[in-house]
């Protein structure tokens, strides 16, 4: 028996197909990873991990999916495998947790929990019925992830997308379910790598859609984030400026009208201006932030004169 | 005789300034309170006034002219209760004082404006 890998090397028309598929999982992980950089999602550094992670293990796997990893009978290679499905099923459950935010998280704890401790065991013992125990725990938990991403309400268009390749990235399923010995796999068993691989390809090119997408709509936001801080920003200078000024209306109508209370009035509009000093001072850290020169702002204002 | 206008504001000038222009303008007598706490204090002018004019903002974590409209409310106020208010429409408390049906007016007002409606509300 051969792995994946190999038996997809044998012939040039799956080694095209393999390539193109090593590309897009490289390609999105890579796009991951940079749009966590510049986004500081969670969500895109665990698919990051995963992506290529799942890549690496489908293809690794044997072509008889009941028959364990190929490694040539090196048991230190098979447990270091069995040690990456651990993490790749951890950085998964980090994955739905950041992309989904699901209302209750004690199924899926659970399941990525007893996903994880068999696996484990299995690594430790590389019992064949362990083995295949831990396979079907995996499928139970790729089965409780798809629960949640089913049943996720997507705000954004990015959401939708991601919410369509965590259901599709679920279609890996058959594929524990095979090594679990569930499934039958001998009807099965030529397609498997070329299924597995395709929903893997798959799933990824909609992540990078959905990671291209969320790039976007980011972007929107901060933009729209800024806009609505200056707004605010403004209103709240007026509002330092709406007391002031009423003190000034009401301080000119008593001088307009009575002169005795002329000291009173004048003392008002003094402190007043001591309160639009402030405001002129709060509003000075705006030149700071502009880099605007006072002189430009000037020409501007007197080349708006009608 | 009591005050005919309520004024709760926490600005001391303006304060100062309102029952000087009130006097000399409508001949009336203005009680200017700074809080809701001296509100309760002065209780029993307060509530006989004929016309209350709130400042939304009385103060940083201080009770604020919508808690006023709430107490004058539930002692029976029977008089005109306006905000006057430079804070903006969208401002959560502005949202909130529009459910009550009180009138609002814009800080800062013309005194023209609100000495001709000061007069409508006291001859009505």
């Amino acid at each position: 028996m051969i792995s994946n890998l190999a038996h997809l090397f044998s012939a040039p028309t799956s080694a095209l197909f393999l390539g193109a598929c090593l590309i897009v999982a490289l390609l999105t992980a890579a796009m991951a990873f940079g749009s966590y950089y510049f986004l500081r999602q969670q969500s895109l550094l665990y698919f990051g991990i995963v992506n290529p992670l799942a890549f690496l293990l489908l293809s690794a796997a044997n072509e008889d999916p009941q028959m364990i990893h190929d490694v040539g009978g090196d048991w230190l290679l098979l447990r270091g495998l069995h040690g990456l499905v651990a993490i790749a099923l951890f950085a998964y459950y980090r994955l739905i947790l950041n992309s989904f935010s699901p209302p209750s998280k004690t199924a899926l704890q659970i399941v990525t929990g007893l996903a994880i401790l068999s696996r484990v065991i299995a690594l430790i013992t590389l019992n064949e019925t362990m083995i295949q125990l831990s396979a079907l725990m995996s499928a139970f938990f790729l089965l409780v992830t798809f629960l949640h991403a089913l049943t996720f309400k997507p705000n954004m268009f990015s959401d939708r997308l991601m919410q369509i390749a965590a259901c599709t990235f679920t279609g890996l399923i058959a594929y524990p379910l095979v090594r679990s010995g569930v499934f039958p796999p001998v009807e099965v068993k030529s397609f498997m790598p070329f299924l597995v691989l395709a929903v893997l390809a798959l799933c990824s090119m909609v992540w990078l859609f959905a990671v291209m997408e969320m790039a976007h709509e980011t972007i929107e936001k901060t933009e729209l984030g800024s806009l609505k801080k200056m707004a605010r920003e403004f209103i709240y200078l007026r509002d330092l400026m709406n007391t002031p000024l009423q003190v000034m209306e009401f301080s000119t109508a008593i001088l307009h009208r009575n002169d005795s209370n002329r000291q009173l009035a004048l003392d008002q509009i003094a402190n007043a201006l001591k309160q639009m000093r402030l405001v002129s001072a709060t509003l000075s850290r705006f030149d700071r932030k502009t880099g605007l020169a006072q002189a430009d702002d000037f020409t501007q204002l007197q080349s708006n004169k009608p | 005789m009591s005050e005919q206008i309520l004024f709760i504001d926490d600005n001391e000038e303006l304060r100062i300034l309102l029952p000087v222009l009130l006097k000399s303008h409508l001949d009336v007598d203005c009680l200017c309170l700074k809080s809701v706490a001296e509100l309760h204090a002065h209780h029993r002018k307060a509530l006989a006034s004929r016309v209350a004019i709130l400042d939304f903002n009385l103060g940083k974590d201080e009770p604020n002219g919508l808690d006023a409209y709430n107490w004058l409310k539930a002692n029976n106020f029977k008089g005109k209760i306006v905000f006057l208010t430079g804070h903006a429409r969208s401002h959560p408390i502005i949202a909130d004082s529009d459910q009550t049906g009180a009138e609002i007016w814009p800080k800062p007002i013309r005194t023209e404006q609100m000495v001709k409606k000061l007069t409508e509300i006291m001859s009505a």
